[in-house]
């Protein structure tokens, strides 16, 4: 008996120290560099900018919580639809009101600045119509484009989180409430909102969360002026080569981030104790004639337009060049390909050193690697958790990683790996890591829904240990090990934060290459953005329709 | 053949088994009867391989098994869900062991044809198992554990989840499948009629120890403990007083027995003493040493072949008989029984 326990407890330890080992090298240490490095620089001086951090700090909070508010409000209504009827491309729209989430915060940035920038489809086709020089839309640099950009990701939260909570609530209490004498009004108020308030507030803490960590889409659309946290770490760190100060308000960052999760925990607690299981179409319904359906015809039309209008913008900049644009260039007006071939040259005057294309073979190897070393160490954790439940404890600390923004993990990385940043290995592995708390929800359910009497089935008919993963867990996970692969892959591509403080000049990832065009002047820079972003776009389509296909 | 000694196991602090002998013999049929709760299926699963045994030894003829694990002892095991590998079809389900076993694929096909003729679900080899009814996932999954030709097959209430008549054309299958291959067989099941349907043996287990074992018509003519009687649903059973002159005395408000106590139950004065009444014979003249109830019929359902009486003993207790004969509602009876057929227990 003791033997056994033993050799359990050394084969249990296999899958408890390799994942802690790239764990504690990936994450700990390079976060305990931050936190040394601020405490040394704290106790030694004290002449920190205060002030400074006060701004930032203040500026970050109001334009979450506003930027949280509109989206609410935008997405309420498609909630409401998506949650009480059932009408004709239901299911497409549900699909495609997920994309802007999915999308890489460089990719939409890009396509705000080809729908709303100087360039932008908006401004050319208003100049081309009225043949004024000057956009009439003045979007780029203020905080109106940040709060639309910030609308536009999250709105799909609003759908999905309040709208699964609204079908979940019976319908007929509002029949009961109407048939007592409410108007749809207290209705709403008395009997819809109390049971939904659980869901909101969850949904708007996540999507604060969000928007309080938001770096991309501010770096890339708000200018100079403009800095949230994340933005500030950046800067300070990479420009004014302030490391203690970046570590400080990294520090805030985690705070921040910890306190909102542990307050959403609790209230998803609350929601799985509220919601009574339903037979879901029981609460749908069509939409009647007249008036009810001309409301949802226009909310689902402007949702629509909102939605994708960026999303084909972006297409549409890098395939069309507007006369007025060529005018000044060599190029020709009308539909062209030029954007896309120029990304195969190596310009002499480039801000490159390779042709842009080899950004897209860098990330798309990066991506490879990363998802082979988050699938690779999630099935450790998973496997070795399952097989092994004392294990388990792992898979908590693993989960850490998700309150801290990835631009925290670039600052650790700079800190801690010092001059080994340069190396080739670390974004592949900065990625894994990023990816690796959604592949281990990705796998995780697949492994412990498998019953244990099918492996017990297997080792008595004579398969090893080894020969019960490969021929009975393997083959049944195997389409959440490609979700999982997929997710990764995905995360991978669009990865910013923390590949801005690692990536190598002469290897830039088709993040960084986006963001590089963008900083330059002339329309060839700009094209070659656009049609960046597009081809990275297309990529994550691609992705998210191969897994929602195979679900 | 298989041996248990002293087997003892706990989960969680909680003594599951304590202390199990058992040994099953050549082509022979054990069947392991017990609540459930018992422990029925912890045996099962320490006599495979995949639960380590806190203490106790289990020998195959003269291997000790303690250190060789699952997919090493060649044993069968029919899981109660069947287990079936949703991800492979009939044919695969069944291969498998074989595989394993590293067989040439003619030989692994030939087996596999066979086990599915014996089965009868030849014309199933290429469907999906997730596709297969209960009672065809059953068949899949007894020749799965059969294809490899263990030495030993585990069955752990294989027909626990069917409906009744499904439940008697298998066991009626299971008995000639398991008489062709001639395999020893635990047969562990709460149902007290599969398991003198199957088995050559009985074990009567509860609360993690064997309180009986035998051929399946002796332990049922002979129970040894008032839990045994409880458990095959043999009712009529009175509750007396040692007088501590070698009888027992039942008090009836109206009325007055005595039994004599058996030499082999040691006597106490006022120690409680319950005395079964087995096969007992309705208004008829026995002429043996005959012990008399009287009671009068309360109840008398028509069950086809029988009558179920109900005979209230006495105006007190009430008692089951399954006769050919009726009688009618309130008729007064006199219910003789043999003397070997009264069983005391303390």
């Amino acid at each position: 008996m003791r033997k056994t326990v033993k050799t359990n407890y050394y084969i249990g330890s296999l899958f408890f120290v390799i994942p802690l080992i790239f764990f504690i090298e990936l994450y700990f240490f390079p976060l305990f560099s931050i936190f040394k490095n601020a405490f040394q620089f704290l106790s030694r001086e004290l002449s920190i900018n205060w002030q400074n951090i006060g701004n930032v700090f203040w500026f970050t909070l109001w334009q979450a919580i506003v930027s949280t508010l509109l989206t609410l409000l935008a997405g309420f209504p498609a909630a409401w639809i998506f949650s009480r009827f059932t009408f004709p491309g239901k299911k497409i729209l549900n699909a495609l009101f997920t994309i802007p989430f999915i999308l890489p915060t460089v990719v939409t940035a890009s396509a705000f600045n080809a729908l709303l920038g100087p360039r932008g489809f908006i401004n050319m086709v208003w100049m081309s119509m009225t043949g004024s020089t000057k956009p009439a839309v003045q979007l780029m640099n203020t905080i109106w484009i940040i709060l639309l950009a910030h609308v536009f990701y999250n709105t799909s939260v609003v759908i999905r989180v309040i709208g699964n909570s609204w079908s979940q609530i019976d319908a007929r209490l509002e029949d009961a409430a109407k048939t007592l004498g409410a108007s749809p009004l207290q209705v709403f108020f008395r009997v819809v909102f109390p049971q939904l308030k659980p869901a909101i507030l969850s949904a708007c803490l996540l999507i604060f969360l969000f928007d309080f960590t938001s770096y991309g889409v501010v770096f890339l659309l708000g200018g100079p002026k403009f800095r949230t946290i994340e933005v500030e770490i950046y800067y300070q760190a990479l420009q004014m080569l302030n490391l203690p100060l970046s570590g400080i308000l990294s520090i805030l960052q985690i705070v921040i981030t910890i306190a909102v999760t542990l307050i959403d925990k609790r209230l998803s607690q609350i929601i799985l104790i509220n919601r009574a299981p339903r037979i879901s179409g029981e609460n749908m319904r069509k939409p009647e004639l007249g008036l009810e359906r001309i409301l949802i015809f226009l909310i689902l039309f402007f949702q629509i337009i909102f939605l994708l209008s960026p999303i084909l913008a972006l297409f549409f900049r890098s395939l069309y060049i507007f006369p007025s644009e060529s005018s000044r260039t060599a190029l020709s007006p009308g539909w062209t390909s030029i954007y896309y071939q120029q990304l195969f040259i190596n310009e002499r005057n480039s801000i490159f050193f390779v042709p842009p294309i080899k950004a897209i073979l860098n990330s798309l190897s990066i991506a490879v690697a990363a998802s082979g070393i988050s699938l690779i160490i999630s099935l450790f954790i998973v496997v070795g958790e399952n097989r092994y439940p004392w294990t388990g404890k792992l898979e908590s600390v693993f989960m850490i990683p998700i309150g801290t923004s990835a631009v925290t993990l670039g600052l650790g990385y700079l800190l801690y790996f010092g001059r080994d940043i340069q190396k080739a290995w670390l974004i592949p592995f900065a990625h894994s890591l990023i990816a690796l708390p959604f592949v281990i929800r990705s796998i995780k359910p697949a492994i412990f829904n498998i019953p244990n009497s099918l492996r017990q089935s297997a080792a008595i008919l004579g398969a090893s240990p080894i020969q019960v993963f490969l021929k009975i867990d393997f083959p049944i996970i195997f389409r959440e090990l490609i979700n999982g692969f997929i997710f990764a892959f995905t995360i991978s591509l669009g990865e910013f934060g923390a590949t801005s403080f690692i990536t190598r000049p002469d290897r830039p990832t088709i993040p960084i290459a986006i963001y590089r065009f963008l900083g330059q002047p002339g329309l060839m820079n700009y094209g070659q953005a656009m049609a960046m972003a597009s081809i990275l776009m297309t990529f994550c389509l691609i992705m998210i329709a191969v897994v929602d296909q195979k679900e | 053949m298989l041996k248990l000694t002293n087997v003892y196991y706990q989960y969680d602090e909680k003594p599951l088994l304590n202390g199990i002998n058992l040994s099953v013999g050549e082509h022979e049929v054990v069947g392991l009867l017990g609540p459930s709760g018992s422990g029925k299926s912890t045996i099962l699963r320490i006599i495979a391989g995949l639960v380590k045994p806190l203490s106790g030894e289990i020998r195959w003829n003269d291997l000790n098994l303690s250190e060789v694990p699952a997919h090493k002892r060649n044993f069968g095991l029919m899981f109660q869900d069947y287990a079936l590998f949703p991800h492979q079809n009939v044919y695969e389900n069944i291969a498998f062991g074989l595989k394993m076993q590293r067989l040439p694929k003619a030989a692994i096909h030939k087996r596999v044809e066979l086990c599915l003729k014996q089965v009868g679900m030849l014309s199933f080899a290429d469907r999906k198992v997730t596709e297969l009814s209960g009672g065809e996932q059953q068949r899949v999954a007894l020749a799965r554990a059969i294809a490899p030709q263990p030495g030993l097959l585990m069955l752990d209430e294989p027909l626990g989840a069917l409906d009744h008549t499904l439940r008697i054309t298998l066991l009626e299958e299971l008995r000639s499948i398991l008489g062709e291959n001639g395999i020893p067989a635990i047969y562990v099941t709460h149902d007290q009629e599969e398991a003198f349907f199957l088995a050559d043996k009985v074990a009567l287990l509860n609360q993690g120890i064997i309180i009986q074992f035998g051929e399946p018509d002796k332990v049922y003519r002979n129970p040894e403990s008032l839990w045994t009687a409880n458990f095959f649903g043999l009712n009529n059973i009175l509750d007396g007083e040692d007088t501590g002159e070698g009888s027992v005395r039942i008090l009836f408000p109206h009325a007055e027995y005595n039994f004599t106590l058996p030499t082999h139950i040691p006597s106490k004065r006022g120690q409680l003493v319950h005395i079964f009444f087995q096969d007992g014979v309705i208004n008829q003249e026995l002429h043996e040493d005959i012990n008399y109830l009287n009671g009068t019929v309360i109840q008398n359902i028509f069950r086809g072949y029988e009558y179920e009486l109900k005979i209230l003993i006495e105006e007190k207790e009430e008692f089951t008989f399954h006769s050919i004969k009726s009688f009618p509602i309130n008729q007064k009876v006199k219910i003789g029984y043999r003397n070997e057929n009264l069983h005391f227990f303390l």
